[in-house]
């Protein structure tokens, strides 16, 4: 069903009302709330001419510029999120993220779901777009538990350093557990996918009157391949890390460390 | 032998320790003393190799510790910091987890932990829980954890700063008999006459 440009106005309703609800209750959000929605607006259209403009175009070098673009910038909000950061994380985070979107993008459409040609831009898109997403989350949370841990417990490192240990024995724990922490909002989302919430494709699927089983189908690879890309992102991110913040005589390297 | 020669050390390059020298034969016990800001804690974590020598050199029976590589140096020359860190868990966790990394020369033994817990007066079982150890019991745990090692050398920065004067003398006459060279940092002028052959004196940093 094709959703007119008069019932899409329509919508702005429930932002209005939200409005309301904020100068009813002095919550001073009306402004925010106003620029957040002309935000999504004009970002939305502008991605959706975009889109279709790339679609029709259907060159694989404009794809493979619109991957390289997005995953710069997912790779510098995923720095930029975290409180801490070290000199060469950027570059690690879009070497990781290019490496784990690339494969699991084009493993996808190429294996998985079979699509010809394979840099089919309707496809690569929007999967690499949600590959990004999720694993810049997930590296994120994985950087800033890692820059947290060896800059707020560097006595403990430094105590396992100090009794003979080396570099990799003593990263191995704080490298442990920023993976674990990257990885938990994938998890989470997939213990309870499809019970307490469709996830936004699916749902776009089944609203355009696809088949509930072949949206299904589809989410199912996209879970799959959104885990596995969190968990090789967050596993490849907290190597970049560890490469960087110890040095070749076995020392932590705080003054490597950038706080905001 | 463990030798340091004309050693430079700071941070960011600028220098809060310049040109100490010291040689430790084996079993040797030596004072580190000087004024509070004077880098005896900066002197020692250079020594133990864990930060680098802005100039100098540091040696182990004639090698420096690149030639030894980096764990099995600091595995030899073990610095004890001040203030105890625990790793978490039992006090057999935190005694026993040096044996786990590949620089360990001898598989942890419970009855050798015992007698040493038992030397310093920590009473409290191998298998209790270290968190609610007191900041003086921390501090003799992270010290026998350090010695079961069986190091060549021990960097002690202040290893009684948390304990009462009986317990020091306890902890003073355990690493007397232990065969160890120490290097010993202390505030205490009585201290450094009861525990050490000669002393090294750090003066105040200028500018």
């Amino acid at each position: 069903m094709v959703i007119e440009a008069w019932r899409l106005s329509l919508s702005a309703g429930f932002v209005l009302a939200a409005g309301a609800v904020s100068l009813g209750l002095r919550l001073g959000l009306e402004k925010t709330l106003a620029v957040a929605s002309l935000r999504t607006v004009v970002q939305l259209l502008a991605v959706g001419y975009v889109l279709s403009w790339i679609f029709a175009l259907d060159s694989p070098w404009l794809v493979a510029l619109l991957a390289a673009l997005m995953i710069a910038a997912a790779s510098r909000a995923a720095v930029q999120r975290s409180a801490r950061r070290f000199a060469g994380a950027t570059t690690g985070a879009f070497a990781t993220l290019a490496i784990t979107g690339v494969a699991t993008t084009l493993g996808a459409t190429t294996v998985v779901i079979g699509v010809e040609p394979w840099w089919k831009a309707q496809y690569v898109v929007p999967l690499l777009g949600m590959v990004l997403g999720n694993g810049l989350t997930g590296m994120s949370l994985c950087l800033d538990e890692i820059t947290r841990s060896l800059d707020e417990g560097r006595a403990r490192v430094e105590t396992e350093l100090a009794l003979g240990a080396s570099k990799w024995e003593a990263a191995r724990d704080p490298l442990r557990e920023a993976v674990r922490r990257g990885m938990i909002p994938m998890i989470n989302t997939m213990m309870v996918v499809g019970i307490v919430s469709l996830p936004g494709m699916m749902t776009g699927q089944i609203l355009e009157g696809a088949d509930p089983l072949l949206a299904v189908r589809y989410q199912i690879v996209i879970m799959f391949m959104l885990a596995g890309a969190t968990a090789f992102g967050c596993m490849l991110l907290a190597l970049v890390a560890y490469a960087r913040l110890f040095d070749e005589a076995h020392r932590l390297r705080p003054d490597r460390l950038i706080t905001r | 032998m463990f030798e340091a020669r004309d050693l430079t050390v700071g941070y960011g390059g600028a220098a809060i320790v310049r040109g100490l020298s010291l040689a430790l034969a084996a079993g040797e016990r030596a004072t580190l003393t000087g004024p509070s800001g004077s880098g005896k804690t900066t002197a020692l974590r250079a020594l133990a190799a864990l930060d680098p020598p802005i100039e100098g050199a540091i040696t182990l029976d004639g090698r420096a510790p690149a030639a030894h590589g980096y764990p099995e140096w600091r595995r030899r020359v073990v610095y004890v910091a001040q203030r105890a860190t625990l790793f978490g868990g039992t006090l057999e966790d935190e005694l026993a987890r040096p044996f786990r990394y590949r620089s360990a020369r001898a598989p942890f033994e419970r009855a050798a932990a015992r007698a040493a817990l038992d030397a310093v007066g920590v009473a409290h079982a191998l298998d209790a829980d270290a968190s609610h150890l007191s900041e003086g019991e921390r501090q003799r745990l992270a010290l026998v954890r350090a010695v079961l090692v069986a190091p060549d050398v021990l960097l002690l920065d202040e290893p009684t700063s948390a304990l009462d004067a009986d317990t020091t003398r306890a902890v003073e006459a355990w690493l007397g008999a232990l065969s160890p060279a120490i290097l010993w940092v202390t505030h205490d002028p009585a201290q450094r006459d009861r525990v050490a052959q000669r002393s090294l004196h750090l003066g105040a940093r200028r500018g």
